[in-house]
């Protein structure tokens, strides 16, 4: 298999403006694949088209080699490719350990029937679930915090938890939409290190949305640069960052990494 | 205490309750008003969870109680079938007649569930009203036979009201299970953000779909239960009005709570039987106590509640602390 995930001549069009225009992307299995480029850039819709939460004009989806363009966004979900969200996307009126119980979702294995006369396995499948969130709860540094109110948690540990839903999942792809945003240099630099861990550990394969050029030179395995839609340079990080069409669209004219 | 043990003392300590309150009360007119107040109780809990849950909202729960009060009673009453087996039926033809609205409205985010089951419930009330051969028309239908169980017809009011009220628990019991599962956590979850539950795998229509079929099936036995308590059904009943008096005891009760629909239905049943000694302004009252409920409790009876007794809690402890 050459690439888990494929994206073939992807355009996306809101009204009359072109947000993605004929742009691939190939996400090699076991990579940290980072698509960066300035605001606007289309890259947090690529992620949508990815998991199906943007509706493209034109283009293909391939995961695990097989075409994913018509399937809806839960149906990726459960196939596993997992994402996060820019803007957070807590289950507020959840406890932390349930919020992340939700994301073993499509790992459960009992149906209607089972939890409404809880039998022998529900009991069995509940225990499993909630030891297995507790498990990535530990692994993002949140053992702690399991029962309290996710929407009291601090925003660094709201992003955390996220991480914790979607690894949860067990998910084969994981797409992670500017997980660094908000936070500080200190935690950016601890967020570094658990996608990194995330990868080695459990073989997920990563594909970051992401500002903070720091972080994205360090961890990553290829760059895929977007400008105005379009793909403007694909490479390993050091190829990109020598790029003269980088350097000149992005790198020098945007002092923001 | 884990949310289990909790779930079976409370269950159990409801048990309780419900076995002996008949023998505490001194009017046999009260019975019968607890039982009405089961019956609503289960359509309570059921809406409790499309609302609650699911965030979704039903205008048209009397309609699915009417089709199973009707549907149940024209079978038993018109065409002599067995009453065990016209309730079921009228649970299941309900059930589905809720999927096949279910299905197209739900695949929509926003609010067109409300009205599609607003439109619903006008045309069930129409149907009522004006097939007269087969409802009975405005008058109502009546000569539906007792409910009988395994050949024991429950006479009494008060064996009548402990079926009854082994059915609500039965439904509080399910409820409270499918609340603590994957499937509760999955209606929460896409309540707060449907996005987010996606990306984790979840078919927010399907799950959707589940608990409106479920509440509507619930909606069906109590309407089932009242037919073969009343003996008649009239159209009056089942409709817009007292749709709305259910989702007002889902609010009242407290949203996302089994125990708050519970308490919000029975509350709102004998509120104004209480109300009725003060003649003139009885309405008034109502709504007054309705607005009061609103003011104190935005998150409900459930809510108050709970929150009253953190606040005694805290104040025992620190009472502890200083002695």
């Amino acid at each position: 298999m050459s690439s888990l995930l494929a994206m073939r001549g992807v355009t996306v069009r809101f009204g009359g403006v072109v947000a993605l225009a004929e742009v691939d992307l190939d996400v090699a299995l076991g990579s940290i694949t980072s698509i960066i480029g300035p605001n606007g850039a289309g890259k947090t819709t690529l992620l949508g088209v990815a998991s199906g939460m943007v509706q493209a004009a034109a283009g293909a989806v391939s995961f695990l080699d097989r075409d994913v363009s018509a399937a809806p966004a839960h149906a990726r979900g459960a196939a596993g490719m997992v994402r996060t969200f820019q803007n957070l996307e807590v289950f507020s009126n959840m406890t932390v350990l349930e919020n992340v119980m939700t994301g073993c979702h499509r790992h459960v294995g009992y149906g209607v029937v089972d939890c409404l006369l809880r039998t022998g396995r529900f009991r069995r499948e509940e225990r499993r679930c909630r030891e297995h969130a507790l498990k990535r709860l530990d692994f993002v540094g949140l053992a702690d915090k399991a029962e309290s109110r996710a929407g009291d948690l601090p925003y660094g540990l709201q992003r955390r938890m996220e991480i914790a839903r979607a690894i949860a999942a067990d998910p084969t792809l994981l797409l992670l939409d500017e997980p660094a945003a908000g936070l500080n240099t200190r935690e950016t630099q601890a967020l570094g290190e658990l996608i990194t861990a995330i990868r080695e550990s459990q073989g997920v394969t990563i594909v970051l949305v992401e500002h903070d050029m720091d972080l994205v030179m360090r961890i990553s395995d290829a760059v895929m640069v977007l400008k105005e839609g379009r793909n403007l340079a694909v490479g390993p990080p050091e190829a990109v960052q020598k790029d003269p069409e980088v350097i000149k669209a992005y790198l020098g004219e945007d002092d923001e990494d | 205490m884990a949310p289990t043990r909790k779930n079976l003392l409370g269950l159990g300590a409801w048990t309780l309750l419900m076995a002996l309150t008949p023998h505490l009360l001194t009017n046999d007119y009260y019975v019968s008003t607890l039982i009405i107040g089961f019956f609503n109780a289960i359509i309570v809990v059921g809406l409790n969870m499309l609302m609650g849950y699911a965030g979704q909202i039903s205008l048209g729960h009397g309609a699915f109680y009417g089709l199973g009060a009707y549907v149940s009673g024209i079978l038993a009453a018109t065409y002599g079938v067995p009453v065990e087996a016209a309730g079921l039926i009228a649970i299941i033809a309900t059930g589905l007649i809720a999927w096949g609205i279910g299905i197209p409205t739900l695949k929509l985010s926003g609010h067109y569930l409300a009205m599609a089951t607003l439109g619903f419930g006008v045309i069930v009330s129409i149907v009522f009203n004006e097939a007269v051969e087969t409802t009975g028309g405005p008058s109502g239908l009546t000569g539906i036979p007792r409910l009988t169980l395994f050949g024991i017809t429950m006479e009494s009011d008060l064996s009548y009201y402990y079926v009854t009220g082994l059915a609500l628990t039965l439904v509080m019991a399910l409820s409270l299970n499918l609340i603590q599962s994957r499937l509760g956590r999955a209606l929460r979850a896409l309540h707060t953000s449907e996005r987010a539950a996606e990306a984790v795998g979840v078919d927010i229509a399907r799950y959707k779909l589940f608990v409106f079929v479920l509440s509507a099936v619930f909606a069906a036995l109590a309407g089932v239960l009242y037919a073969h308590y009343l003996g008649f059904a009239a159209p009056s009943s089942f409709g817009f009005h007292f749709s709305v008096t259910l989702l007002v005891m889902v609010v009242l009760g407290g949203m996302a709570s089994v125990w708050g629909a519970v308490a919000g239905a029975l509350f709102l049943t004998a509120l104004p039987e209480f109300l009725r000694a003060f003649e003139n302004i009885e309405t008034v009252l109502f709504g007054g106590i309705l607005i009061l409920g609103m003011m104190f409790l935005p998150s409900g009876l459930a809510g108050g509640t709970a929150k009253l007794t953190r606040a005694l809690l805290g104040r025992f402890r620190v009472g502890a602390r200083r002695v």
